[in-house]
């Protein structure tokens, strides 16, 4: 039994047309806990907002509306109480259904003994109870996640100010300082930190990743290429890349900007990342089909491709290919979370020395915030 | 200098390296002829329109930080505003931040003022690619 203060007495409301009933349940247990009685529903609502009863009986048989009926329209508003029916036997398939929808708790039949309504009230009230405290525990929980998410982003994005004027004194150094050995201590000072960049930057894609909400805008394909060039890092820089793109658009894409820049901004550093090592720049083809239904994107390189035993792990959080190889192994994890959020999917076909193509399929909100 | 694409270069930025680094880039791929660094978005403005009384030359060029104390990137915009009205001189204007938060890419992009937002650390061709997609309002 949950433990409680003696000075604080469980909360109950009965609700019944005939008032002798309301009297001989009130005399019966105004002792143990705090009674309060109404005989019309009208009444009943003002004590549920004024006293916020843990624990409410009503009569099944009443003039206006029954006690399912009340039950029913008190859950809209006061959902936490727990609600019991009192009723004569001949209501059985009323009440089958009404505990079957989840309106009411459990049932007690009339004649009611004082016993068996003080177990059902103690019972009832530690439902109420551990709910409660389940709720509690939720929003706490909650609370500490989105507070946890917030500080590693303002972390990070703290943490990309610092980082930038490092690397931008790097480049100044490559610039001004002439001596060979210096100048090879400063690409190795450069290396790290872009893959400290590059860290900090999908941590910050996986905190914005994390937000439950879609924001749905128009996307402009033009904006969309140009923010993801914007998104890569200088290690990885445009200058470094080529882009064949082709749109097919017959109707307006509505959909999840941030999201899709950030899986095309993932796919198209990687093929970056994981060009040839003859090849001067790596070369993406960028198809895009965009209908009514759905969006069809194809991210095809040139690169190394991904080897057979890969294929199935990429996509798994902190999996890295190969060791040497820069990176967090967090990149195509946050893809694969991002496109799940819009209830997109993607597909990975490749065979090593042949480059990969990335198939992903976005459904177009366009067609469905017109229906 | 003469060989240099700008004429008068304005650099505002709370951060001192940044400033430092932009000026060593700026001077290095000869961009502009002289910078002049400024701290915040408030003595920016100050600035300009100083230049409206004639007392200091009009910038060609601004690179506008986003994140700065008393006045941000956007704050002095509306400022701006006002003043390139006045005028005679329209200076090609970047703005350059570490920003991660796409809605200061999309902000940019909606701002008229704007050429680009760039983000540091600052790639010089970009401003170079810039300065020839717009050479018709230099």
């Amino acid at each position: 039994m949950t433990p409680r203060s003696a000075t604080k007495k469980i909360r109950v409301l009965y609700l019944d047309d005939e008032d002798n009933n309301l009297r001989s349940f009130k005399a019966a247990f105004r002792r143990d806990y705090e009674v309060y009685t109404a005989n019309n529903t009208e009444d009943a609502f003002s004590i549920l907002k004024t006293h916020k009863p843990q624990v409410i009986f009503s009569d099944q048989r009443m003039p206006v509306t029954t006690g399912v009926e009340f039950f029913n329209a008190v859950r809209q508003v006061f959902p936490d109480p727990v609600r019991i029916l009192i009723t004569g036997f001949t209501d059985v398939n009323d009440i089958i259904d009404a505990i079957n929808k989840g309106h009411v708790y459990r049932y007690i039949t009339k004649p009611w003994s004082e016993a068996e309504i003080k177990v059902a009230i103690e019972n009832a009230y530690d439902l109420y109870h551990t709910r409660k405290q389940l709720r509690l525990k939720i929003e706490d929980l909650e609370k500490t996640n989105n507070e946890l998410n917030r500080f590693v982003y303002s972390v990070s994005h703290d943490l990309r100010a610092p980082i930038a004027s490092v690397l931008g004194l790097v480049k100044v150094a490559q610039i001004d300082v002439k001596d060979d050995e210096s100048l090879e201590l400063f690409s190795k000072v450069d290396n790290s930190v872009h893959k400290l960049d590059l860290l900090v930057n999908n941590i910050i894609d996986y905190y914005k990743n994390s937000k439950a909400t879609e924001e749905l805008t128009e996307v402009n394909i033009e904006n969309l290429i140009d923010d993801v060039l914007n998104h890569l890092h200088s290690g990885e820089g445009r200058e470094n890349l080529h882009i064949e793109q082709n749109v097919e658009q017959n109707t307006v894409f509505l959909g999840d900007y941030f999201r899709i820049r950030i899986v095309l901004s993932h796919l198209i550093a990687n093929a970056i990342k994981f060009k040839k090592p003859d090849q001067d720049k790596a070369k993406v083809d960028l198809n895009f089909t965009i209908n009514s239904e759905t969006v069809n994107i194809k991210v095809r390189d040139h690169g190394v491709g991904i080897l057979n035993e890969h294929v199935e792990q990429i996509f798994k959080m902190f999996f890295r290919g190969k060791d040497q190889m820069a990176g967090s192994g967090l990149g195509l994890y946050i893809v694969k979370e991002a496109l799940a959020k819009m209830g997109g999917s993607i597909d990975v076909s490749s065979s090593p020395g042949k480059g990969a193509e990335f198939d992903i399929n976005i459904p177009n909100n366009y067609s469905l915030a017109n229906e | 200098m003469s060989d240099s694409r700008l004429g008068y270069c304005l650099l505002v930025d709370d951060n001192i390296v940044d400033r430092f680094v932009h000026r060593r880039l700026i001077e290095h791929h000869k961009i502009a002829g002289e910078v002049k660094e400024l701290n915040d978005g408030k003595s920016a403005l100050e600035y300009l329109n100083s230049t409206l009384r004639g007392e200091a030359p009009v910038p060609n060029l601004i690179l506008l930080d986003l994140m700065m104390p008393e006045m941000d990137g956007f704050e002095f915009l509306k400022h701006y505003e006002i003043w390139v009205q006045k005028s005679e001189v329209k200076p090609l204007l970047f703005m350059v931040s570490s920003t991660e938060d796409d809605r200061d890419l999309q902000r940019a992009r909606e701002n008229r003022h704007i050429i680009k937002l760039l983000r540091k650390p600052l790639v010089p061709g970009l401003i170079l690619q810039g300065i020839d997609q717009n050479s018709d309002l230099k």
